[in-house]
């Protein structure tokens, strides 16, 4: 049955409509959920906070186990969804890069734009950043970034299958670790000096 | 401590359900493709890829594209588009062929001078379960009459087309085959290539 637009149970034409949708319901959680503070993001690294690592792992190991159930009773065909591919060298560059912006602006580009939207100005100069890199980068790809980009190009590989073990135990093994990671973090937080903000 | 309750709650069904998935029978998903699969893969359009798209991944040195040429070596040496495998129709089901194949990284596109043998090569490679087969539009021929040798479009055609064209127009440079309108700049053989944008899936992240 699913993917529903793939399998064009719904008209492709409606990807953006329902991306904006989901998108507006993303930006809303987050900022319910209070990711629009750089100084709860910047929590995860100093110890006073853990509740960014714990909306992004439950999201991420509810989808897993959500994602499989649903391949199990033939809901979706995991076959063609779209998976990232990876680019070992670029891969690691940037997401050093992004850890290092996280960590000095105190935003991920999702939790800037939320930030950015409800006023603060620290958010509307790292959205700046964002777009002016962005600039920059796209200007000189051909020139200096394309050779990096490329390179060591590895398909879209999963953990699972590198591992040589079966997905079911993988994810068991994945919820497990969220879920030592939850207990350890929150007696992480007793110990640590409360911050207010 | 009612909180720590609902945690620990929470906790031990996310756990059920994912030691849950291990214990669940086997399910048999690779299942023989039937004659009604392949009539509606055969009915299905999207095997096809145009030769601008070919030409737009290779100019930007797109690592996932794979090129299967097969026509026999003769007519491979005489002229085959660049970095293509040659893998003549007959030998598709050898070893050497199924390590070029039977892999699930690159996207393989098959061409031959018309579609007859890339589509035979598709509808086998189907058959054996290779995964992401596609094949050229039209071949070599077509890759000629639109990439090598592009007619301009009349005056009152979109502007899309003229775009098209200059693509086209700048592609024939790179790939050698060069046009009647490039004479003057033949000094240099790389002239300024008008990129189209690639359709590329919309990466997700926070």
């Amino acid at each position: 049955m699913g993917p529903l637009i793939p399998n064009e149970i719904i008209d492709v034409n409606w990807n953006f409509l329902i991306a904006l949708i989901v998108g507006i319901g993303f930006g809303f959680i987050l900022e319910r959920a209070g990711f629009s503070s750089s100084r709860k993001l910047a929590g995860v690294f100093y110890g006073y906070d853990f509740v960014v690592l714990r909306v992004f792992f439950t999201a991420a190991v509810t989808a897993a186990i959500g994602l499989y159930y649903f391949s199990y009773f033939e809901w979706i065909d995991l076959s063609i969804i779209y998976i990232n591919p990876l680019y070992l060298k670029s891969n690691l560059i940037g997401g050093a890069i992004m850890g290092l912006g996280f960590i000095i602006g105190g935003f991920c580009p999702g939790t800037g734009v939320c930030a950015a939207m409800i006023g603060k100005i620290d958010a509307m100069v790292f959205l700046g950043g964002i777009f002016i890199g962005i600039f920059i980068f796209g200007e000189t790809y051909e020139l200096l970034w394309q050779k990096i980009h490329m390179d060591t190009f590895l398909g879209a590989p999963l953990v699972f299958d590198s591992l040589g073990i079966t997905s079911g135990l993988f994810i068991l093994g994945l919820t497990a670790a969220a879920l030592l990671a939850f207990y350890v973090t929150a007696k992480i937080v007793k110990k640590v000096k409360p911050v207010d903000y | 401590m009612k909180m720590n309750l609902r945690y620990t709650l929470l906790s031990i069904i996310l756990l059920t359900l994912a030691f849950g998935f291990n214990i669940l029978p086997e399910k048999n998903f690779s299942k023989d493709l039937t004659a009604e699969d392949l009539l509606l893969a055969v009915l299905d359009d999207s095997r096809y890829i145009s030769s601008d798209d070919i030409a737009s991944m290779l100019l930007n040195n797109d690592p996932s594209l794979g090129l299967i040429d097969v026509r026999d070596s003769a007519q491979f040496n005489a002229f085959s588009l660049p970095g293509a495998v040659n893998i003549p129709l007959d030998s598709l089901l050898t070893e050497t062929a199924s390590y070029y194949l039977d892999q699930n990284i690159k996207i393989n596109v098959f061409y031959s001078n018309g579609s007859i043998y890339a589509s035979q090569a598709w509808l086998l490679s189907k058959r054996k379960g290779y995964k992401n087969v596609l094949i050229m539009r039209g071949g070599l021929n077509n890759w000629v009459e639109t990439i090598l040798q592009p007619t301009e479009p009349k005056p009152n055609e979109p502007s899309s087309a003229f775009d098209l064209y200059q693509f086209r127009k700048g592609a024939s440079q790179f790939f050698g085959g060069g046009s009647q309108v490039s004479s003057s700049s033949s000094t240099t053989k790389k002239a300024p290539i008008i990129r189209r944008k690639k359709k590329k899936s919309v990466a997700g992240g926070c």
